[in-house]
């Protein structure tokens, strides 16, 4: 997380009236978008391998639609960086790390996604 | 099931797990109108102050059957009627249906026994021996126990409501996302009311989608 803090403490120091100004979904700076919805993804997952088929019952559509832009971010990422990327864990390994980070709020919203990516949707 | 030699409250004790001198007089008094039109054999005995009557073998089956048809039929006539004419029992068998499984609200029927339709079926397929097999009971409390003397007026609604039974109940069964239990449940409902079917056509497409999500979910882990 080096790369992050230095970063972090850099557009404090740049730009402190802008951190915390979000305008939609899908900023540069905000990795929580991508955390939440990989969060989302790993318990659509272990949810479906506790209740089978049931696990739609107990899936929202918000939560799968989350669930299914975390899967593909981190699929073309991977993709895209493959001769980048050192190790070949799949998209699952790969969103379980991300899923773990807690970002406090400031960190998310100078953190960027593509930041988070290169540091965990690599593979190890 | 054997009651052979067992007296009425006896045999009803053990058919129904009623105590007719505590919980019933009535349904008791139904039996010895069994007894006294023939339709049960007995065999009578003299006691010290009074007669005694002692259920004949095979008498347990047509006992049971007798009293939970006699649920919907409070006339004991009727009743032995069904067990001696087919053509009867035919009829009978549709008015159960319609008592039991057809008339209710759709909540009532969403909610219903699945062993209404399963006794309506018993009924209306005379192959099957009344004096010879137990008929499957739609009821948790029998009506005339729970209601004494006053079954008249509202008989059928009441017969209905006690076979209502949630657990049995495929909209129930949906709600706590029993979803299997719901699909077995709905698909041995006759889904004669649009409504009915509405409800039964959004449970088979809520399954439909969930085996696709999660066969969904099967392709994306083990790509």
């Amino acid at each position: 997380m080096k790369l992050h803090s230095a970063i972090l403490g850099l557009s404090i120091l740049i730009a402190p009236q802008t951190i915390f100004a979000k305008e939609g979904p899908f900023q540069y700076r905000d990795a929580s978008l991508l955390i939440n919805s990989c969060q989302e993804a790993v318990d659509v997952f272990s949810s479906h391998e506790k209740t089978g088929y049931l696990a739609a019952y107990r899936t929202s559509l918000s939560e799968a639609l989350r669930a299914g832009y975390c899967i593909g971010v981190l699929e073309q990422f991977s993709d895209a960086y493959e001769r980048e990327c050192g190790g070949n864990s799949g998209w699952f390994e790969n969103a379980q790390r991300i899923a773990s980070l807690t970002l406090t709020q400031r960190e998310s919203a100078t953190t960027s996604t593509f930041e988070i990516l290169e540091e965990y949707a690599c593979g190890y | 099931m054997d009651t052979e030699g067992l007296s009425i409250p006896e045999a009803i004790r053990k058919l129904f797990g009623v105590d007719v001198a505590k919980e019933s007089p009535l349904l008791k008094n139904k039996a010895m109108s069994f007894v006294r039109n023939k339709l049960i054999a007995v065999r009578k005995e003299r006691k010290v102050d009074r007669k005694a009557v002692y259920l004949e073998s095979g008498q347990g089956n047509t006992l049971h059957n007798a009293l939970i048809l006699n649920a919907v039929f409070p006339n004991p006539r009727d009743v032995k009627r069904i067990f001696e004419d087919d053509q009867y029992r035919s009829q009978c068998a549709t008015v159960v249906r319609r008592v039991l499984t057809d008339r209710g609200s759709v909540l009532g029927q969403a909610l219903q026994s699945n062993s209404s339709e399963l006794m309506a079926s018993f009924l209306a397929d005379t192959d099957r021996d009344l004096r010879r097999q137990l008929m499957p009971n739609p009821f948790q409390v029998l009506p005339q126990v729970a209601l004494g003397e006053n079954t008249t007026l509202l008989h059928a609604l009441l017969a209905q409501a006690a076979s209502l039974e949630p657990s049995d109940s495929f909209l129930l069964a949906y709600l706590n996302g029993d979803w299997d239990t719901a699909q077995k449940l709905s698909s041995q409902i006759s889904s004669d009311s649009p409504e009915l079917f509405a409800l039964k056509s959004e449970i088979d497409r809520k399954l439909r989608e969930a085996h696709e999500f999660s066969d969904l979910l099967d392709l994306f882990r083990n790509k």
